[in-house]
């Protein structure tokens, strides 16, 4: 004690003259009696005033400094001999627990009660410690001010907690045995594996012991970060509850479903908190949560997911309670959720990509197109009503495939919201997924049109305004995801020409607001040839109607002139190679005009009058490919019955060929060359009606010979005249109306016609940028062409470098040759 | 010293003078109080400590015995109260002031050594005053005490009391209190003539660690250079009519005075 020899003689000098040492050793005798009866509990018959004023006096004689070491040494003396021994008393059963092999104790009670016992002598001790500790600092206060100031000591009671830890804490129980610190993060630890088994334990118990260590430090010093609690038990909990949880979750994963899983690993969490809160220390919740979210949720989600019962089991069978615990376990540790939303696009793209392949099997699949077109014919010629029918296997896969992808985001827009609480990163997620598979069926465009067109055609039909406005919104969502918005245009200006020229449209009205929609979505350049195309109709309805009057106002009105209904269509605006027959390549101009019987071509030159004294400078040709008619055609009585007359709508190649036959006596026939010559109909158009006027059952207004299904070279054909119907009107089918799925040829065609027009746009994209830029590099032309472009479709870049190929060989631009990157200069 | 209202203050006289509801009896000597554990408690750590309930016999008693000089035994040493201090710090309780003028006419005290006058018998009673406030832990008592004990140590510095006030004041409190033995130690430097009085001296040579201090704060004040001594002593006045006490470290601004 070299401390004490030094004070001791600095004090000698200085006191020498009042024989300070023997007064000194009287008064700490008072006060080591006195502290004597503190730590045994007989302090209520102590003076304060007496211990106080002799301490003071020894601080006022400066003797501050070997007071406070004989303090210190009698603390040290009493916690080694007294109270460890008391401790170490109790410990005697346990201490076989930490030695042997750590399950020796019979039951686990004996062990929870053992561990108890010693948890409840530590805890007396320590507030016992507390409390003694706490009087003396009040008897010594001007020690600790005076001495322990200026020779900066720790206070006396800092001092004697430090004591506390190294004689009860520290010191090894016996020789080569562990400290008493050790059995007890040992114990503590075995309680708490209690608790999580299941057993009731006794918390507050376990927490007076957390709150000693909470208030020991690590060394004399007392730093925040250096308490006895973070150094030594928390490692120890944190380390043995991570080995726990590990184990704990391999365990569930090979034993249990997800939906369990994610219950017990909640309710773990849950627990651990709660376990700090009431037997542990708050300030060990957010590592313990990190320890059980590592263990349980980070570490384990791929393997959770993946299971058998995982996410996909749980979309399939729609447990989206589930499915929102897998969220909020993942949620949890991380709020990109990057493996919920992996799952996710792999279950939409595996479902996707089903979906995909069945529609791509289904228009494979032998189509017989001779057979499907000729059923399609009779099924339009049988009924008006069942003409679902008509579509062929194809289109009928083109709407399957629509209603599928829908209901497939549908569900999945479900599962998000039900489960995943509308969350931003995975219906981003299920977003990207969804146009990932549309877009990577070369048909979505072509589909997506026809479902529209279907929809328009029938399935508007008796629907309230509600269930259209559902319907739309379906189609303009599924919309959204395409890329290829170019291609889905050239398809949709094909189904709404033909909707609105044959009249398939159920409303014209259903068709705007359509188009208002795609503006909304899609912009207004996208829609303008649209719209141009319903003005075209509203422009022919009064042209016709100016006619008519026109007409009438020429005073010679000849009732069996015939009345013209017309639509005059900007030839740049419609797709009217729509209607051309799969059989015609050729464009309108090298086409032969028809030959019209007088009473028509009298009409016919009558409207190109009128047209030109309104639209001067504009040449009218006539699509007679598209028109139709309706005739009245009379039929003798049969035996026994009346004379019959019907209306019959027919393609206005059907009208010129039945005219020939209101000349000619009922006996006679004509023959197929003959009325090829007589009407100079093309060969295509003219077997396909005649086929539909002398085959086609109900509407068999002609007979031919020899009678067959085909219609041949040399078959001849005559008026008949047993025809009967039980409608007076009756319709006479056109084979090639309906919108239909391409076949291979038509989209080989389209797809051409799609590469050129893309060329065009992005030449004029290029030509744009470059104009406003003068100079660029390549790679920043590349960007800016595809931006430009992306609201139409997705540029392929060989194109484009094709594009700026030919725009430098047709000097637009040049390359600049002293530039370090490829660059271009624009040339004005 | 502090702002208290009338009210207050006529109520604190007339429960100190009533003794009503007094629950905590305070003597020393022949004196007895009848205090009240709420007022005092506030303003001492000591008492607060002592009527704590549940640690030592004045928790449950409500007695507190200060040890007297004079107690018989004889063990006189500076530990013990001297009465006529313990009287003034408990009307300093009730009153947040107290005059010792009054105190000097009343009784002998130990201090009254003969031939004293009014004025010089405070110098003593201030140093022992400021003495029980530090060893009761009743800060706003040791400032007022310290403020009077400079006040009147300039003003009877040639009083023959000094010496004996000087030795008061280096017994009754510890080391680290340093605010009466700076004013000792000023006044000591400021008049150099009371150095050559011999009880000075000998009082000098029986304090330890004074000579040595004095010798230092000359040192120091020869240091400084003489142009910086106009503005010092307003300076210095300011520090102890508004100022807290200063526990330690008074010495830097005082040692400016003494050029």
């Amino acid at each position: 004690m070299p401390i004490i020899a030094a004070g001791t003689m600095a004090n000698a000098k200085n006191q020498g003259l009042n024989g300070a040492d023997v007064d000194f050793e009287t008064t700490w005798g008072i006060l080591e009696k006195a502290f004597q009866e503190i730590h045994t509990k007989n302090a209520s018959a102590l003076s304060f005033e007496e211990l106080y004023r002799n301490a003071y006096k020894i601080v006022l004689k400066k003797k501050g400094e070997e007071l406070y070491n004989h303090v210190a040494q009698f603390e040290e003396s009493w916690l080694g001999n007294t109270v460890r021994v008391e401790i170490v008393r109790h410990l005697t059963a346990l201490l076989m627990l930490g030695e042997g092999t750590g399950r020796t104790m019979n039951t686990q009670t004996e062990r929870r009660e053992a561990g108890e016992r010693f948890l409840k002598s530590l805890k007396g001790a320590w507030e016992d410690h507390q409390v003694c500790m706490g009087m003396l600092t009040d008897v010594l206060m001007y020690m600790d001010r005076v001495y322990c100031t200026d020779h900066r000591q720790p206070s006396i009671f800092a001092k004697s907690m430090g004591l506390f830890r190294d004689q009860i804490l520290r010191t090894p129980v016996r020789q080569g045995s562990p400290t008493l610190l050790q059995i007890l993060t040992r114990i503590i630890l075995d309680q708490i594996q209690m608790d999580r088994d299941g057993e009731a334990i006794d918390q507050f118990l376990i927490k007076a012991n957390v709150y000693m260590l909470e208030g020991l430090y690590d060394s004399d010093q007392e730093v925040e970060d250096d308490k006895l609690y973070l150094r030594t038990f928390e490692l120890e909990f944190l380390h043995s509850s991570a080995e726990f949880y590990r184990e704990e979750g391999e365990r569930l994963l090979k034993e249990s479903d997800a939906g369990t899983y994610c219950r017990h690993a909640k309710r773990r969490i849950d627990e651990e908190n709660d376990r700090c809160r009431s037997t542990l220390s708050e300030s060990t919740t957010p590592k313990i949560q990190r320890v059980v979210e590592d263990e349980l949720i980070r570490h384990k989600m791929k393997g959770l997911i993946e299971m058998e019962t995982g996410v996909a089991f749980m979309v399939e069978n729609d447990k989206f309670h589930e499915l929102s615990l897998v969220f909020d376990l993942e949620a949890r540790v991380d709020p990109k959720k990057p493996e919920l939303t992996k799952a996710m696009h792999k279950l939409i793209t595996e479902l996707g990509t089903n979906i995909n392949n069945t529609a791509i099997t289904a228009s494979q699949t032998p189509a017989q197109p001779a057979t499907t077109e000729e059923a399609g014919d009779d099924a339009q010629g049988k009924s008006k009503g069942g003409s679902a029918k008509a579509i062929n296997q194809q289109t009928v896969a083109a709407l399957k495939w629509v209603e599928d992808i829908l209901s497939l985001k549908d569900r999945f827009d479900h599962v998000c919201k039900a489960s995943f609480a509308s969350d931003q990163a995975v219906s981003t997620a299920i977003n990207r997924s969804m146009a990932d598979i549309i877009n990577a069926f070369s048909r979505g465009s072509e589909y997506i049109s026809l479902f529209i067109d279907d929809n328009m055609k029938k399935g508007i039909k008796n629907k309230s305004e509600a269930e259209i406005d559902t319907t739309l919104e379906k189609a303009i969502t599924i919309l959204r995801y395409l890329s290829d918005k170019d291609i889905f245009e050239t398809y949709y200006k094909k189904h709404l020409c033909k909707r609105l020229l044959l009249k398939k449209s159920q409303s014209i009205d259903v068709e705007k607001q359509m188009i208002s929609r795609m503006k909304i979505e899609l912009g207004n350049s996208f829609t303008l040839k649209l719209e141009a195309m319903f003005k075209d109709m509203t422009l022919s309805e009064e042209l016709a109607n100016g006619y008519r009057s026109h007409v009438r106002n020429l005073g010679d009105v000849d009732p069996r002139r015939m009345d013209l209904g017309i639509n005059v269509l900007t030839a740049m605006t419609w797709p009217l190679e729509a209607f051309r027959g799969a059989g015609e390549h050729e464009g309108n101009e090298g086409k032969a005009q028809v030959i019209y019987p007088p009473s028509i071509d009298k009409v016919r030159l009558g409207f190109e009058h009128y047209y030109s004294e309104t639209h001067s400078g504009r040449r009218l040709t006539w699509q007679t490919n598209m028109g139709d008619a309706d005739i009245k055609g009379t039929f003798p009585k049969s035996k026994g019955g009346k004379t019959r007359s019907y209306d019959i709508n027919c393609s206005t190649y059907a009208m010129l060929i039945l005219l020939l036959f209101n000349d000619l006596p009922a006996d006679q026939s004509i023959s197929l060359e003959e009325i090829q010559v007589r009407t100079n109909i093309s060969m295509n158009d003219l077997t396909r009606n005649l086929q539909s006027l002398s085959v086609a059952p109900k509407t068999r207004v002609l007979l031919k010979t020899p009678m067959s299904r085909e219609v041949k070279a040399g078959d001849r054909f005559s008026f008949n005249e047993g025809f009967k119907s039980e409608y007076i009107k009756v319709k006479v089918g056109v084979v090639s109306a309906g919108n239909k799925v391409e076949g291979d040829r038509e989209r080989k065609e389209t797809e051409k016609k799609n590469n050129d027009s893309r060329s065009f746009a992005i030449e004029a994209a290029v030509v744009r940028i470059m104009k406003a830029r003068k100079d660029l590099s390549h790679a920043q032309l590349l960007t800016e062409t595809i931006s430009q472009l992306s609201a139409q479709f997705k540029p392929d870049v060989n194109m484009i470098k094709k594009r700026i190929e030919s725009l430098i060989e047709r000097e637009y631009l040049e390359r600049i040759e002293e530039a370090p990157v490829a660059s271009y200069r624009y040339l004005a | 010293m502090a702002h208290i209202t009338k009210e207050l203050k006529l109520g604190l006289e007339s429960l100190f003078k009533s003794q009503k509801f007094s629950d905590l009896t305070i003597t020393c000597g022949s004196y007895s109080f009848n205090v009240h554990k709420a007022i005092v408690c506030a303003q001492s750590g000591y008492l607060d400590t002592a009527c704590r309930k549940g640690t030592f016999k004045e928790g449950e008693s409500g007695l507190i015995a200060l040890k007297c000089v004079d107690a018989e035994g004889g063990d006189t040493d500076a530990s013990c109260d001297d009465p006529e201090a313990v009287m003034l710090m408990v009307h300093f309780f009730y009153y947040q002031d107290y005059a010792a003028e009054a105190v000097e006419c009343k009784g002998p005290g130990p201090a009254g050594e003969g031939g004293a006058t009014t004025d010089g018998g405070n110098l003593i009673m201030h140093a022992k005053v400021f003495g029980t406030a530090i060893k009761y832990q009743v800060p706003g008592l040791a400032t007022l005490a310290a403020t009077k004990f400079k006040i009147a140590s300039e003003r009877n510095h040639e009083h023959a009391d000094l010496a004996e006030a000087i030795q008061v004041v280096y017994d009754t409190t510890p080391t680290d209190v340093q605010d009466l033995r700076d004013v000792v130690v000023d006044t000591l430097l400021e008049k150099k003539w009371l150095l050559k009085k011999s009880e000075i001296q000998a009082a000098i040579e029986n304090i330890n660690g004074l000579a040595c201090k004095l010798l230092a704060k000359t040192w120091e004040a020869n240091e400084v250079k003489p142009a910086e001594t106009s503005p010092k002593p307003l300076a210095h006045a300011c520090k102890y009519c508004s100022g807290p006490v200063r526990a330690a470290d008074g010495s830097g601004s005082a040692a400016a005075n003494v050029g």
